[in-house]
């Protein structure tokens, strides 16, 4: 037994003493290191309070690590940095020409991590798609739309498309667009919006609901109503003040204005 | 008035319940095997599903008692006085203002830790700040705006907070509205079973603007009204009113 381990060892050092060894395991030591020092401040970098530059940050900082811990490794075996970074540039320019719509998505997501029109959990529309972004990559963004898909969108779509993000300010504008036939039909319509408005909770009490009178047409009286909510609240107080304000007006007897024409025979 | 406080303990036996007119709403118990079930109603209007609001608590503990403790709103309450005061320059007043309360619910000990809250009646919410961007969510209120407190009609469904109001301006002053930092105030009760809270002295520099918010410690003080038992203390014991000196303008 102790015969075969001296035999071991005697193999061993005999194989540490070639200097490709030695360098081989020089490299190996120092990928190992750096691969844990990247980790390492991945993980601590994660404490921070915005996820997107949390992300950004442990991205770039563990690419860095892990980028000089392998030079670092390869230049132990031998291998001229120089000449790596000589490929590398020839690479950068081949990949730069094939891949423009990559790199174009890669510093538009990084602008859009410094600009910060949204962050995670907010809900935005985009191009007639809206949802809850869920995540914000350097490449692209993911949505989660209202029906539980996930949209990947671009991150160039997004820095160049108009961005609604709904969810920003803490209280939104319920707007509501009809028609009233008469003025008879106005007077009584005004008192049963402003009942409405104040007999549904989640409607705020400031600011004040409001109605404007827009102008007139063929239909009527053209009218626009707001109500105010929390962003939250919006889609369910704008549905309850709908249904709440269709009961009213029949139960009124308002009748929304629906186009007229007078045709004169000659 | 209500007859008696409405806090405390309740026992019930299982199967029993209880029914208990809180000012303008009505508080319901029912005690069935392994569950507590607390309903809280509005009773100022015809009662529907939409005025009731309820609670359900399990339990594996077969306890008959359930305890209830008054609490006041969790967030700031802004009451706008039905028709606005004028204060002259450097001239003052004091005003009683109502915010709702909601009632905690305990299991009896040794649990002994609240397990929910109903609110009394639903209140509206309102915004209050000098924007759509900036402010703060709060609970509206509509007061009356009394000035002497042996006017103030005392409902068990709210507590009078004292608010003093001082212009010292050189401008008289339009005050329409005021919010009270519910959060930031203790539950105090007197010997006939009246909620009030701290007192609240507010100060208006010019151009309409807070220029202190002030919390008087202890019991509200110059009330008349005897000794005061603190029920509750403040949800919130940080100093948070920079806010409101921030926003003031909207006073």
């Amino acid at each position: 037994m102790s015969e075969t381990l001296a035999d071991a060892w005697s193999t061993l050092s005999a194989w540490l003493e070639q200097p490709m060894a030695r360098a081989g395991l020089r490299a190996a030591v120092i990928l190992v290191v750096g691969l844990l020092v990247a980790r390492m401040i991945r993980r601590r970098l994660t404490r921070g309070e915005r996820a997107e530059e949390r992300l950004l940050a442990s991205r770039i900082v563990s690419g860095v690590i892990v980028g000089i811990s392998g030079a670092w490794a390869l230049s132990e075996l031998g291998l001229s940095l120089s000449v790596l970074l000589g490929a590398a540039g020839v690479l950068t320019i081949a990949v730069g020409f094939a891949a423009q719509t990559a790199v174009s998505n890669l510093i538009s997501g990084l602008f859009l991590i410094v600009e910060r029109p949204f962050k995670l959990e907010d809900i935005i529309e985009v191009e007639a798609i809206t949802g809850e972004v869920v995540v914000i990559d350097l490449m692209s963004t993911k949505l989660r739309t209202y029906d539980n898909l996930l949209v990947r969108i671009p991150n160039e779509v997004l820095l160049k498309a108009n961005v609604k993000n709904l969810t920003h300010f803490p209280i939104r504008r319920v707007d509501v667009e009809l028609f009233i036939g008469t003025a008879d039909d106005l007077e009584s319509f005004t008192e049963i919006f402003f009942d409405v408005a104040r007999d549904i909770p989640l409607c705020l009490d400031e600011p004040r609901p409001a109605l404007l009178i827009q102008g007139f047409s063929e239909s009527g009286i053209s009218i626009k109503l707001t109500v105010w909510a929390t962003s939250a609240d919006f889609i369910g107080v704008k549905t309850e003040f709908q249904r709440r304000l269709t009961l009213a007006m029949a139960a009124g007897g308002v009748d929304l204005g629906v186009p007229k024409r007078k045709m004169i025979a000659v | 008035m209500d007859p008696a406080p409405f806090w405390g303990p309740v026992e019930l036996e299982v199967g029993e319940s209880w029914t208990r007119p809180i000012g303008r709403s009505e508080l319901t118990l029912e005690h069935d095997s392994c569950e507590w079930r607390a309903t809280t109603r509005s009773t100022s209007n015809p009662p529907t599903s939409e005025t009731a609001t309820t609670l359900r608590i399990a339990t594996r503990s077969s306890d008959r008692q359930l305890i209830l403790r008054p609490r006041l709103a969790d967030r700031p309450v802004v009451a706008r006085l039905e028709v606005p005061l004028r204060i002259a320059p450097g001239d003052g007043t004091t005003i009683y203002v109502g915010s709702p309360l909601s009632v905690s619910i305990e299991l009896a000990p040794p649990e002994g830790k609240p397990v929910g809250e109903l609110p009394l009646f639903s209140v509206p919410s309102t915004w209050f700040g000098p924007s759509p961007r900036r402010g703060e969510l709060c609970y509206a209120s509509r007061t009356i705006g009394r000035l002497r407190p042996e006017a103030i009609e005392h409902f068990g469904d709210r507590a009078i907070t004292t608010v003093v109001v001082e212009n010292t301006s050189s401008e008289p002053l339009l005050f329409e509205r005021v919010r009270i930092p519910v959060p930031l105030l203790s539950l105090y009760v007197d010997a006939t079973g009246k909620l009030w809270t701290n007192r609240v002295t507010v100060t208006i520099s010019d151009s309409g603007v807070v220029h202190e918010e002030e919390i008087e410690a202890g019991p509200p003080t110059a009330l008349d009204v005897g000794d005061l038992e603190r029920l509750a203390a403040p949800r919130e014991t940080e100093a948070v009113n920079l806010f409101a000196r921030a926003f003031g303008a909207l006073l």
